[in-house]
């Protein structure tokens, strides 16, 4: 697993800010806006371990950001954040030693929604405003240049694809990918989300009166909308033969995924949540697990008035008014659009690992519509599949169990 | 075909919005204008209302167009609820995200405008057609440059065979953009004049022509067609990322074995396939190879195959192979080469054409192959 979030560039940071329950939420640095100081942001800083260490502090690369560390000589901030994850996945998994004949079986499934839209702002910004033609500015626009990016910087030339399902991309991009290894098209995927802070996303949103001032705060009676943010998350996903015949240690199993359309509102989720649950179901199926069997759930709980409604009374059907723990994590990370999926993916992964349910950080006063507690503080669970959602524009609906081994099949983290 | 064809998807319908058939010249967003094959006049979208339509960015509209055909085609589903949406774009919108962006600059992003940014989102018009048509099953958009509608098929066909979906449409839908006209004059992807394209028939000639359009399918499983009729079927696709750096060093051998391997799964042989249909564009480059592997294949199936192209009638875009993979089930509907697509070698001593192999090797760094047959 790779990670890196406004939260942290490791899963041990991620967990660490998860425990001592502090939001990755702060002001915006990363361009200039009319809207920096107005919201806070989940913007991915400098290594904070870097700061600190005075080892770390004297290498240049250590304290820069994502272009530095990811290693990439040249791509947009969503490729450098791509590449990063990647890397530290693919070490993760023990693959650094593979050879290049294998290296060239090895599938990418990446989720983005904006790809290098960073980028291309600068082209336009230089063209209307200098009447300057930069097309060098657009060699990172298309979605695909993340995907690109990871594969050609390890090496990689089997499966390869690109996923935009708005939010619901990394989530997807994980299916996809559980998809292509059981075809047999490959044997491992790397598989997640990426997606940098934009100018398009930040003022999208703000254009939608869906931000939050304050920050957001999922499932809050008074809560306000977003908060946006930037990040990426990659897993390495392996068919079970074929990782048990190389040693590789198992972080948890991907037990089922479903997904569905609420056919219904280009933005605003179905309000009854219909098809929400119904990928909740569709992966219970695929799993061929019952809600019982789900001990953690980390909602999309993006902390919009609309989802947050939608989402609870899914959860309140699918386990018969009773859900188990429930948190979104979102407001540690931002909303990180496309590769929320994937992160949240990995959180739910350490969660299953340390038996501790994240906070539902934010939370005030439950709003009471939502007819159950989320869990206000991190706090000891006895987890063995959670179930992670996500949902996005245009009634994108995907649901992931992940499952801890529980035998000494596989190890924790 | 023998019985030994492995199917993987039956098509139950198709729809297919082309641009004009002569190239025009079209305004870049700066500079001189750009010669391509554009659509004079979006078309109808069934459901969805002119008002509404009005509102949608144009690969919607294109999308939506390809869709309302495709499911005229085919009659209606019995159970449009079930029906999962799998669709390819390599640019999306790019009209409407260029609108959003050109406004947050002039007006220093006072009033951003919401409309063009729920348009601006890559899965727009998957969702639309979601919407428009009530179909409540997987949406997926896959925005992977030229290859994005083989993989939105390769989708497709997997959401069939594993039985998570009864119906599926797969759409390949791509617009033209100033913005896109004008990258591509920048990197001298375009010829300068507005003759129209004559893939591997123009020694010498440089650069290829911009295009646009859509092409949508509904697929279902095999032998749902309520009257016995044959339906035309995907019976393989497979789409990789090239080893090579660049088309021009590929290897005719090792194109020709991807092929064999892929007709190998569908138990049928490189001699048997009717017609090799190319994504030949006109570029020399490109061109070249294609020929290379032609005559590669040639050699390999024992004897002159015979090979189509047909970008000559649509311009070069991200969802081309959409377009292609329409024409290629057209012929093996009825049997006979579709008009769109020009044709060279043997022409099959008039047995009617039933296996169709749509090949393409992607100046973007990848190689696919999809066999249709009836």
């Amino acid at each position: 697993m790779g990670i890196v979030t406004a939260a942290g560039w490791t899963p041990e940071e991620v967990w660490s800010a998860i425990e001592a329950e502090e939001s990755g939420l702060g002001r915006l640095t990363l361009f200039d806006s009319p809207r920096c100081g107005h919201m806070p942001v989940a913007q991915v800083r400098d290594d904070p371990a870097a700061r600190s260490d005075p080892a770390a502090r004297s290498d240049p690369a250590a304290r820069s950001g994502p272009a530095a560390r990811s290693g990439l000589r040249e791509g947009s901030r969503t490729d450098h954040l791509a590449v990063y994850a990647a890397r530290r996945a693919f070490s993760d998994a023990g693959l650094d030693s593979f050879g290049d004949a294998d290296r060239r079986e090895i599938g990418v499934v990446l989720g983005t929604s904006t790809g290098g839209i960073l980028d291309s702002e600068g082209f336009l910004r230089r063209l209307m405003l200098e009447d300057r033609l930069d097309v060098s500015l657009l060699r990172f626009h298309l979605c695909s240049s993340p995907a690109n990016a990871v594969a050609g910087t390890l090496g990689l030339l089997g499966f390869r694809a690109t996923v935009s399902n708005a939010c619901a991309s990394g989530a997807t991009a994980i299916a996809t990918a559980c998809e292509v290894l059981e075809s047999g098209e490959a044997e491992i995927v790397l598989a997640g989300g990426a997606d940098s802070l934009a100018r398009l996303t930040l003022n999208g949103f703000c254009s939608l009166l869906n931000v939050a001032p304050d920050g957001c705060r999922p499932f809050d009676a008074e809560r306000a909308g977003l908060s946006l943010g930037e990040g990426a998350a990659m897993v390495v996903l392996e068919s079970e033969a074929h990782a048990r015949a190389r040693g590789a240690r198992i972080h948890a199993y991907v037990a089922g995924h479903g997904s569905t359309c609420d056919a219904y509102h280009a933005t605003a989720p179905r309000p009854d949540g219909s098809r929400a649950l119904a990928a909740m179901r569709s992966a219970l199926d695929d799993a061929g697990m019952n809600p019982t069997d789900v001990d953690y759930v980390n909602a999309h709980g993006t902390g919009t008035v609309d989802n947050d409604l939608a989402e609870a009374r899914a959860l309140m059907q699918l386990f018969d008014g009773h859900p188990p723990p429930v948190s979104s994590t979102k407001r540690f990370f931002g909303h990180t659009l496309a590769a929320a999926g994937a992160i949240e993916t990995v959180v739910s992964i350490l969660a299953l690992h340390r038996q501790r349910v994240p906070a539902n950080l934010g939370l005030r006063r439950v709003d009471p519509a939502m007819g159950f507690e989320p869990i206000g503080h991190t706090s000891d669970g006895d987890l063995t599949v959670a179930m992670t959602n996500s949902f996005g524009f245009g009634g994108n609906n995907c649901s992931l169990l992940v499952e801890r081994p529980t035998d000494d099949r596989g190890q924790g983290t | 075909m023998g019985p030994s064809v492995k199917v993987k998807a039956a098509v139950l319908g198709v729809g297919l919005v082309l641009p004009e058939p002569q190239p025009t010249m079209l305004p870049a967003v700066k500079g001189a204008p750009v010669p391509g094959y554009a659509c004079s006049e979006l078309p109808d979208a069934g459901p969805v209302p002119a008002r509404a339509l009005r509102r949608l960015g144009r690969t919607q509209r294109l999308a939506l167009g390809a869709a309302h055909r495709a499911m005229e085609d085919c009659g209606g589903v019995p159970d449009p609820e079930s029906v999962a949406v799998s669709l390819g774009t390599g640019l999306g919108t790019l009209d409407e995200t260029a609108a959003f962006l050109e406004n947050l600059v002039e007006g220093e992003e006072r009033e951003p405008k919401p409309a063009r940014f729920i348009n601006s989102v890559h899965n727009a018009a998957a969702a639309q057609t979601a919407m428009a048509f009530g179909f409540r099953g997987e949406n997926d958009t896959f925005v992977h440059e030229s290859i994005s509608f083989e993989l939105a098929l390769w989708q497709g066909c997997r959401l069939i065979e594993t039985g998570r979906s009864r119906h599926v449409l797969a759409i390949g839908a791509d617009e033209l953009n100033p913005y896109f006209l004008l990258a591509g004059r920048e990197y001298g992807w375009w010829r300068k004049d507005s003759a129209p394209l004559a893939p591997m028939d123009e020694p010498g000639r440089q650069g290829t022509l911009p295009g646009e359009g859509a092409a949508a399918f509904l697929i279902g499983r095999p032998g749902s067609d309520p009257e016995g009729k044959p339906l035309p079927r995907i019976a393989g696709i497979r789409v990789r990322p090239l080893k090579e750096e660049s088309v021009r060093n590929v290897n005719p051998a090792d194109e020709v074995e991807f092929i064999r391997g892929l007709l190998a799964d569908a138990g049928v042989r490189l001699g048997h396939i009717d017609l090799y249909l190319f994504g030949a564009n006109g570029r020399a480059a490109s061109d070249a190879a294609y020929a290379d592997v032609g005559r590669a294949l040639s050699e390999a199936a024992g004897g002159g195959i015979r090979c189509g192209v047909f970008k000559q009638r649509c311009g070069e875009f991200c969802a081309a192979p959409a377009i292609g993979l329409a024409l290629a089930v057209y012929t093996v509907r009825t049997g006979h080469v579709a008009p769109e697509i020009q044709c060279r070698g043997p022409d099959g001593a008039g047995r009617p054409v039933s296996s169709v192999a749509l090949y393409h090797l992607h100046e973007t760094g990848y190689h696919s192959i999809c066999l249709v047959t009836v």
